[in-house]
């Protein structure tokens, strides 16, 4: 907890000389964890292109077989679009490997900070100015 | 990297500027595409002869721009700070949020950097009055009045995450208020503007905003109306419309304003076929000692239309932070119990 304390502070503190106005709609260290990155391989069931953030549904197949659905946060559908996201490209029924954060509270809930196709190609999922550890490199 | 990086922003650039000048014609106002703001450039009209500024805009270029005149430029004039200065720094904000972003898992640069348009800021700071682009001093009896209010915050002994009701009304979709509504962030910095005779309809992707300002001269609403973006009166003072905003709630207010006495008059003029300049002069006597003004163009940016914001809809980032704060306690309270 500690950890996250101080990268929220060292973000915020990079953030402001440069960027007094900036505002995301939400702070990534109020719903995740920094510290519980997740890897999930699973197959794409929904993707709801909503504001403020879009979300992708997808079922996890876990070591013992059972199936979880994990919800994806990405970002907001005007900065999807402008990095090469569209109806087309995320479809129900694809396998993706998405890299992300899991909910604070522990649910089956993660803040996406990339996916990969199974080709390789790679999307940019996070929101920008949220103070998520990518971020704060 | 960046070079490459530059290259292409410069590429898309230009694209978006051939783009603009094919659809400017509508107007029969296309300009050269020499210098199109140093020439005196008359705007278009509305069918029933009202200055014509519609169409979709963003602000997004200006997003990391400083509120303040930066300590770096003390004693200088913002209209001074040009060309490859104002690249300069323009080009270091944009390298920073950029490195920010490295890591070994990251998907290809164009995919997100595309809308990263920190080198397309036209400005190095955003208040032009007063001249030394600070906000000017509080008055006496504001300091009071923030300290009261902070303390009756802290004495109702409540967390920042106690309930919905303790977040932010950004947080909780509700507003992002005025000029807030105006002001550039990393996304949603699309704004719509619509005309009717008679009205101007500003409408804000974030969030879901729709300023509806009668522009026939009726009076403001009475003290007792009051809403988060205020009660706006519009009138044309040759081809600028100027809003005058009145009626503020205390919660989401500007700055700890007053809501009694906070007047916000914007000023919106369009200035080429692609470009309106937007200000706000803030005046409140009973929060800051003078008035102040910042002023931004707005960018004419069809790519990028409002979408629709259902946030109350979508908003699962509430109930994510609220469940946050809860697995938090829960988590100190076992570790307390150990």
């Amino acid at each position: 907890m500690r950890i996250v304390i101080v990268l929220v502070l060292i973000a915020a503190a990079s953030l402001l000389p440069a960027a007094s106005p900036v505002l995301a709609h939400h702070a990534f260290s109020a719903e995740f964890d920094a510290n519980k990155q997740v890897n999930l391989r699973g197959t794409i069931t929904k993707m709801d292109w909503i504001n403020p953030h879009a979300w992708i549904h997808m079922a996890v197949k876990g070591a013992d077989g059972k199936v979880v659905n994990w919800m994806i946060e990405l970002g907001p559908p005007n900065s999807l679009i402008k990095r090469g996201w569209n109806k087309a490209s995320v479809p129900a029924g694809i396998e993706i490997v998405v890299v992300g954060y899991q909910a604070k509270d522990g649910a089956s809930r993660a803040n996406g900070r990339d996916i990969t196709f199974a080709d390789g190609r790679k999307l940019f999922a996070g929101s920008s100015g949220t103070g998520a550890p990518y971020e704060q490199k | 990297m960046s070079h490459r990086f530059l290259a292409s922003v410069g590429g898309l650039a230009l694209v978006i500027a051939a783009a603009v000048l094919a659809s400017a014609p509508a107007s029969g106002q296309a300009p050269k595409a020499s210098a199109p703001a140093a020439k005196k450039w008359t705007p278009p009209k509305t069918p029933w002869g009202d200055p014509d500024l519609q169409g979709s805009f963003s602000n997004l270029s200006e997003n990391g721009t400083p509120l303040e005149r930066p300590d770096q430029f003390a004693g200088r004039r913002l209209e001074d700070i040009q060309g490859e200065e104002l690249l300069k720094i323009k080009r270091e904000a944009q390298q920073r949020t950029v490195s920010n972003f490295s890591g070994p898992l990251h998907a290809p640069d164009q995919w997100w950097q595309v809308d990263l348009n920190m080198i397309k800021g036209s400005q190095a700071w955003l208040i032009v009055d007063p001249p030394d682009g600070k906000v000017p001093p509080m008055t006496a009896a504001a300091r009071d009045r923030i300290a009261e209010r902070a303390e009756a915050r802290r004495n109702l002994g409540r967390g920042p995450s106690d309930s919905y009701e303790d977040r932010s009304l950004y947080d909780r979709c509700l507003s992002r208020g005025l000029p807030g509504s105006m002001m550039p962030a990393i996304y949603g910095n699309s704004y719509d503007i619509v005309q009717a005779p008679g009205f101007v309809i500003i409408r804000y992707e974030m969030i879901h905003e729709a300023r509806v300002i009668p522009l026939d001269g009726r009076p403001h609403a009475s003290k007792s109306m009051r809403s988060f973006m205020g009660d706006a009166r519009g009138r044309w003072e040759g081809d600028t419309l100027v809003v005058e905003t009145t009626n503020f709630r205390e919660e989401g207010i500007y700055r700890n304003a007053s809501p009694a006495t906070l007047k916000l008059t914007e000023r919106f003029t369009r200035i080429a076929s692609d470009k309106v300049k937007w200000s706000v002069t803030i005046d409140d006597p009973a929060t800051w000692t003078r008035p102040w003004t910042y002023s931004m163009p707005l960018t004419k940016d069809e790519t990028q239309p409002v979408l629709e914001y259902a946030c109350h809809e979508g908003n699962l980032g509430l109930s994510n932070i609220l469940s946050a704060a809860r697995a938090e306690e829960e988590a100190a309270a076992k570790k307390q119990q150990r």
